[in-house]
């Protein structure tokens, strides 16, 4: 897959204080996630790349055209969608002309602009409502109007900014569902937000900024793969020699708990040979579950804070990642 | 348009515009916009009034029937001379400045009290494009009412007159050109900083008329306090006044308006170009597609 987006020691300052430091990452997936708490440097990184703020060191590219280039910036602008975070919109004028006079600045032609603006707007959910003005709509509708709005000139990469910042549940699963089928179409997504969940339910990549520092990058496509081989255990009988079984046939093993341990299987493996080392260990598996780590568990662990899985939260000396082959030993050894 | 509309997002492929159309986008629209207000369109027919005595008076003399009726005595009475395109000049300014104080307050106030910036400056436009454009919806109409009108009258006058007229006053169409397109550059500079600033249209008009007004008054109090003329730099209008009797040659300037400006012609031009100076800093600052948070 090729890159999207790629920071090349890309640091901004902002009033003299630094926001961004130095970021040095490379965005392929089809919807990235920009992660962070409030103040983490998201909203300064879409703008930076939307050339809204020059970079003091490194730089990026967007679809291979470079930030600091002008003319670079203007095919950057030319090819991307932005939705900004807060309420925007021009006052007195309707939806359909507001998005079509956008459509226009962005290169479409003005026939083309306005059919765009229609199908833009009745995609979004406000075919109904495209000739009332932005201005009289109700917030679920003009975030709907500003995803329109970036959309309609048919853009390769899409902005959004916390695009569901406000919504109420329904309103939320219908803007998420709405980007999904966005980033179905094959625009590349990049969705700045500090709700898990909606990152989690739409992107196959994220970001997670901490004080203007990575401090995750993460496919999460793969780490869903990864998790379906990742098992937690409860085991009557002989644990450890069950638990050497496992690691005799490459699984990365920790006990945990009294009864419990956590596997992760080998490609090779499938859970009939997990029933089968148990049986050859004398140990009855009582209860065997997959243990996804979800989004929540990568940001928490990223940002340095408990998981799910840490021993405050269950009790239990769980790890929240897959435990390396040296420390299964190491626990075997206790 | 087509018939079906696609209820499902689809990329688009198709033919996209060169940057000089997309430029004109945004004069295209604000001039569309303008003229939905009627306020605007009345303004703007109004300003038609003095150009179309002056194209009357210029034919009645030039027209035998007219002559006939009237007689040469009455018609000898009403002088298109170069007195008379300073009265033109002068008052077509002040339509320019009641059209571009109705006009330019919300041009900028409406996109930015909307937060509606980011949307534009997201779009392969700088944010010079971005004024420049807005500039553009004032420049059109404040040329049609002032220096448009005030070459054709002259252009009129000339095709009557004959080439040799047209030389002699050649001062004229150079003062009428210049002259307008300070008055345009001024007011439309105060208009769209103003807008920018306090982005609220009735407080932008609000601060234009008094920097019209309050200034002026500001300005002969300080004459009056200190015993000098140099008070008369701080108001705008004394200063586009003395700009203007410097183009068309002072004394014929005060015969025809009785004002004697008492401040020199290079002060007068240094004051406007800090003005206009400052009005453009104020429209880079304010004009940015994200708030400063301090």
């Amino acid at each position: 897959m090729s890159e999207v987006i790629r920071l090349e020691g890309l640091g901004v300052r902002l009033g003299g204080r630094p926001i961004l430091h130095e970021l040095t990452v490379r965005l392929k997936g089809r919807a990235v996630g920009l992660l962070g708490p409030n103040g983490a440097g998201k909203t300064t990184l879409v703008h930076t790349l939307l050339g809204f703020h020059a970079p003091s060191v490194g730089t990026a590219q967007v679809l291979d055209h470079d930030i600091r280039d002008p003319r670079g910036l203007k095919a950057i602008r030319a090819a991307v969608g932005y939705m900004p975070e807060r309420d925007a919109f021009l006052g007195d004028v309707s939806a359909i002309r507001q998005v079509r006079l956008f459509a226009e600045l962005s290169g479409l032609p003005p026939k083309a602009a306005l059919e765009r603006a229609h199908e833009a707007l009745i995609a979004v959910g406000l075919g109904e409502a495209r000739y009332r003005e932005v201005r009289t709509y109700s917030l679920g509708m003009k975030q709907r109007a500003k995803l329109a709005q970036a959309i309609a000139h048919g853009p390769r990469v899409l902005f959004l900014d916390e695009p569901t910042n406000g919504l109420d549940p329904a309103g939320r699963a219908r803007m998420l569902q709405i980007i999904a089928e966005i980033r179905d179409s094959g625009v590349t997504v990049v969705l700045s937000s500090h709700l898990l969940h909606d990152v989690e339910q739409v992107c196959d990549e994220v970001l997670v900024l901490k004080d203007g520092h990575v401090a995750l990058h993460a496919d999460l496509a793969a780490q869903r793969q990864a998790n379906t081989r990742f098992l937690d255990v409860e085991v009557r009988g002989d644990r450890p020699a069950l638990a050497q079984a496992l690691a005799a046939g490459g699984c990365e093993v920790a006990l945990h708990g009294r009864w419990r341990l956590k596997v992760v299987l080998p490609a090779a493996w499938g859970m009939r040979d997990v029933y089968a080392a148990a049986a050859a260990s004398d140990a009855q598996v009582r209860r065997l579950t997959y243990r996804r780590h979800s989004l929540e568990d990568l940001f928490l662990h990223a940002m340095g804070l408990p998981t799910a899985f840490a021993p405050d939260v269950e009790g239990t000396s769980a790890v929240p990642q897959a435990i390396p082959p040296k420390e299964a030993a190491d626990v075997r050894r206790d | 348009m087509s018939a079906a509309i696609s209820r499902a997002f689809q990329p688009y492929d198709g033919e996209r515009t060169s940057s000089a159309d997309q430029f004109w986008v945004i004069p295209r629209y604000g001039y569309r916009e303008l003229f939905r207000s009627r306020f605007t369109l009345i303004l703007f027919v109004a300003s038609f009034f003095f150009p179309l005595v002056f194209l009357a008076a210029i034919y009645a003399r030039q027209n035998a029937q007219v002559l006939a009726i009237f007689g040469q005595q009455m018609l000898d009475g009403v002088k298109i001379d170069a007195g008379a395109y300073i009265v033109l000049t002068y008052a077509q300014s002040w339509f320019a400045f009641y059209l571009a104080l109705w006009v330019g307050p919300p041009l900028l106030g409406r996109d930015m009290a909307n937060n509606g910036l980011p949307l534009y400056l997201s779009r392969p436009m700088s944010r010079t494009a971005y004024i420049a454009g807005k500039l553009m919806v004032l420049l059109g109409p404040l040329s049609i009412v002032t220096w448009i009108m005030g070459v054709f009258v002259l252009l009129f006058q000339g095709s009557f007159e004959g080439s040799a007229w047209l030389v002699a006053n050649g001062r004229l169409f150079m003062a009428v050109f210049v002259g307008s397109w300070v008055s345009i550059v001024l007011y439309s500079l105060v208009a769209l900083a103003l807008s920018a600033l306090l982005r609220r249209r009735w407080m932008a008009r609000g601060a234009m008329l008094g920097s019209l007004f309050i200034l002026r008054g500001v300005a002969g109090i300080v004459n009056l306090l200190f015993n000098a003329h140099w008070g008369s730099l701080l108001s705008p209008t004394e200063v586009q006044v003395t700009i203007l009797s410097s183009l068309f040659g002072q004394d014929r300037w005060f015969g025809a308006l009785n004002m004697r400006p008492d401040i020199s012609a290079g002060s007068a031009w240094i004051v406007f170009g800090l003005i206009c100076a400052a009005c453009l800093a104020v429209l880079y600052r304010r004009v940015r597609a994200y708030e400063v948070v301090r």
